[in-house]
């Protein structure tokens, strides 16, 4: 009910006067160029329909859970940093539902982007029926992505002594994370495709790949599955365990 | 696992050691699929299961994926599968193990894909039902058609942003 | 009197090694406007943090409302506080915000509209609860606090340096506002400054704090008139030609000091003027004029925080 009333407010803020209407255009703006360079692409053979695809589905996810990430690990240190958190934590609000509501407002921004996603994924996929496994896709591998990812934001967030702080480590997670997707062939070697299976980015990621691109059933590489969605569960049970400890006054490690 | 395929490999030396002549394993290969269509880059996904029909354990198999052209088109099988070969473990009878190749249609025209199981030993090969594939030549979509939604998503998204902005500053 | 509504025993906070709040003890009565005094960097906010249940204390433990410090979410849905340097949603209009923070304490959609409408009215913002808070001066911001802080009409209000930073016109609106409170609702207010005018203006009691420690509590009465505040001053006015020999005439007396500007000497004592006067009238000066310094929560302030932090 709490977690409701303060989802609904922190939503508010993200779109009537905050980022949200923003970081929505300029991620539609890439998009549109991404798209274009595929459709062309995709005329000069140098790009086969389902690869452009999974090309810019691979991009809306990976940019989209960016996005919600950035959202999320502005949530607590943000307010403390404008002064705002303590009057928030004043109310006999439990610091569970402020966290929640936070994760929530930090998740619309994901649905808004997944919906702004879909209307490339249809121009590039109409034709070969591929469209609706890559929406499905997007909508079940980007959600878990940016779940664990809001979460794990929340809690950099929380533990920040500044808003700075909070999105550089946030930031560095996500490219430490992102980084091994752009080496070529990982899952080759068996070590390689340890390290795609464990970390939850490259595997989804792989996922993706393998089902939209590869033509594999989707209960082929289900193992891929693990890792994300047991990202989510961890930080899920993180943030409930550890968030009504770290969501106070003042960041960092050792005060109040 | 690794100890049980260690023990399965140990009893299968054992077994062809000693009765040499009646160790002859009988595979049989199935595949998923009879008929693909496909359009050219395109990747197809070949599944396969290879059963022991034999009486014994068979020794370690390979399995070999092949690509013959049904009407003159050159084909590199290089190019349509970087790793055509795969070895399997060992199978008791009537054990059955999976394989599965990613496959991608380079040239157009009509194919027959096959797998085939090399016994390690002296036995006769063991080959599946072709899969008959039919690569159509490239749909060329027009840039024209991805153009619009290029243009409009980003104009449609522009316009709210400004709204809300707007919006603010009256309300300020 | 009626009962206690506050009670800290032995509260304590340590930041690492450092000491703010140092096992501080005291009650407050219903109904009581108590003033929490003490230069910056006394332990004030600190205290109001861990009575307000943001801030875990180190050790120790209190009760407010007769609720125990272990219903930290009870607590404070009995209190309203107006934070230290709050900051605000630059976005949201003056009642957007309070709507909001009404419907964190459980008011339905409605009764915060209605709560919201009618306390913009009494902070005096009835006009600007439609504009966002960005365009609000400090005053009004602190205004809005209180208000803020009185959306749960809260049985002990906590007001953490409420004049911070305004002009003489913003402090007398706020400390009006705060007298109107206390009085129209009968509501405990605990209000910090580092100011005396406005202990002195607006508390029925008084708490001195410096450097972590209670120094001195009681009715505003009973504070000025501890020992220490007992010092007395007094200002002689002669003719200009008499100073130097009204200065000496006074230093004859033992234990009071005297200052020397112009015609006018100041004499201080530690136990009383009357030998003063007696003395310099023997001398045969002319007394133009003789004030007495009344006892002021001023002295007793000074005398007691001397050596704190600046
Ligand atoms: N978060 C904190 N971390 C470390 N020290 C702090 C913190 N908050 C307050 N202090 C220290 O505690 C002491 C009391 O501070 P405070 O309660 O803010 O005093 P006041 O409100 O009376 O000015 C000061 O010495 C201050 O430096
Ligand atoms: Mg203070």
């Amino acid at each position: 009910m709490n977690a409701r009333v303060i989802a609904g407010q922190e939503c508010r803020d993200l779109w009537l006067s905050g980022r949200g209407p923003v970081l929505t255009f300029a991620y539609a703006v890439l998009l549109s160029v991404v798209t274009y360079l595929a459709a062309t692409n995709q005329i000069l053979n140098f790009l086969e329909q389902r690869e452009s695809v999974n090309l810019v589905l691979q991009i809306a996810v990976a940019v989209g859970v960016l996005l919600t990430l950035v959202v999320a690990a502005d949530a607590i240190s943000g307010e403390r940093e404008r002064g705002t958190l303590e009057s928030l934590l004043l109310t006999p609000v439990s610091r569970g539902a402020i966290v929640l509501g936070k994760l929530v407002a930090a998740m619309s921004l994901w649905a808004a982007v997944f919906v702004v996603a879909l209307p490339y994924l249809w121009v590039l996929g109409k034709g070969v029926a591929v469209v609706g496994e890559a929406v499905l896709l997007g909508l079940v591998i980007g959600t878990l992505l940016a779940l664990s990812m809001a979460a794990i934001g929340l809690l950099i967030s929380a533990r920040s002594s500044t808003n700075k702080v909070s999105l550089a480590a946030s930031l560095f997670l996500l490219l430490a994370l992102f980084a091994p997707t752009q080496l070529p062939a990982m899952p080759t070697s068996s070590v390689g495709d340890l390290l795609v299976r464990i970390n939850p980015v490259t595997a989804g990621m792989h996922y993706i790949g393998l089902v939209l691109l590869k033509g594999h059933s989707w209960t082929q590489d289900l193992s891929y599955l693990i890792s994300p969605v047991v990202a989510v569960l961890a930080t899920a049970v993180a943030l409930a365990v550890t968030g009504p400890r770290i969501v106070r006054l003042t960041g960092g490690v050792g005060s109040g | 696992m690794r100890s049980r395929i260690g023990t399965r490999l140990l009893l299968a030396l054992l077994v062809l050691t000693l009765f040499p002549a009646m160790a002859s394993a009988t595979v049989e290969v199935a595949v998923s699929e009879s008929r693909i269509t496909g359009t050219v880059g395109q990747y197809l996904n070949i599944r396969s299961t290879v059963t022991n029909t034999g009486s014994s354990p068979t020794g370690k198999l390979i399995a070999h994926l092949n690509v013959a052209s049904l009407n003159d088109v050159y084909v590199d099988l290089e190019d349509w599968t970087a790793a055509p070969t795969q070895s399997l473990p060992p199978l008791r009878p009537g054990e059955r193990a999976e394989v599965s190749w990613d496959v991608q249609a380079v040239n157009a025209g009509v194919f027959n894909v096959y797998a085939v199981v090399l016994p390690n030993g002296s036995e006769s090969l063991s080959v599946s039902p072709p899969i008959h594939v039919d690569v159509a030549g490239r749909r060329t979509l027009s840039a024209g058609g991805a153009l619009p939604i290029a243009v409009i998503v980003p104009i449609l998204l522009g316009l709210a942003v400004f709204a809300v902005r707007r919006r603010l500053r009256n309300t300020a | 009197m009626s009962g206690v509504t506050l009670e800290a025993r032995e509260l304590s906070k340590w930041f690492g090694s450092r000491t703010a709040v140092d096992s501080v003890s005291f009650t407050v009565h219903e109904g009581e406007v108590i003033g929490l005094l003490g230069p910056n960097g006394a332990g004030k906010t600190t205290t109001i943090r861990m009575l307000s249940t943001v801030l875990a204390p180190t050790g120790g433990d209190f009760a407010v409302a007769g609720v125990p410090s272990s219903r930290p979410a009870e607590i404070r849905a009995r209190i309203g506080v107006l934070p230290e340097s709050a900051g605000y949603p630059a976005y949201q209009t003056g009642l957007e915000y309070l709507m909001y923070h009404g419907r964190l304490f459980g008011l339905s959609g409605d009764e915060a509209r209605q709560t919201a409408v009618r306390l913009l009215g009494q902070v005096g913002l009835a006009d600007r609860g439609q504009s966002r808070i960005a365009t609000y001066s400090r005053g009004m911001r602190q205004r809005l606090g209180i208000a803020r802080a009185l959306v749960n009409n809260p049985s002990v209000v906590f007001l953490d340096e409420p004049t911070l930073g305004l002009d003489p016109a913003g402090q007398r609106e706020v400390l009006t506002l705060v007298r109107t409170i206390a009085e129209a609702r009968g509501t405990t207010v605990v209000l910090s400054t580092h100011t005396l005018p406005e202990v002195e203006q607006v508390c029925s009691a008084v708490l001195i704090m410096n450097q972590g420690k209670v120094v001195v509590s009681g009715s505003v009465a009973e504070v000025t008139s501890t020992e220490p505040a007992s010092r007395q001053s007094g200002r002689l006015r002669v003719p200009p030609g008499e100073v130097t020999r009204t200065a000496e005439a006074v230093r004859r007396v033992p234990g009071v000091s005297a200052e020397v500007s112009k015609d006018v000497v100041t004499v201080t004592s530690a136990d009383g003027l009357n030998d003063v006067l007696s003395a310099v009238l023997g001398a045969g000066v002319t007394v133009l004029s003789f004030e007495v310094d009344g006892a002021r929560l001023s002295d007793a302030f000074l005398a007691m925080t001397r050596g704190g932090t600046p």
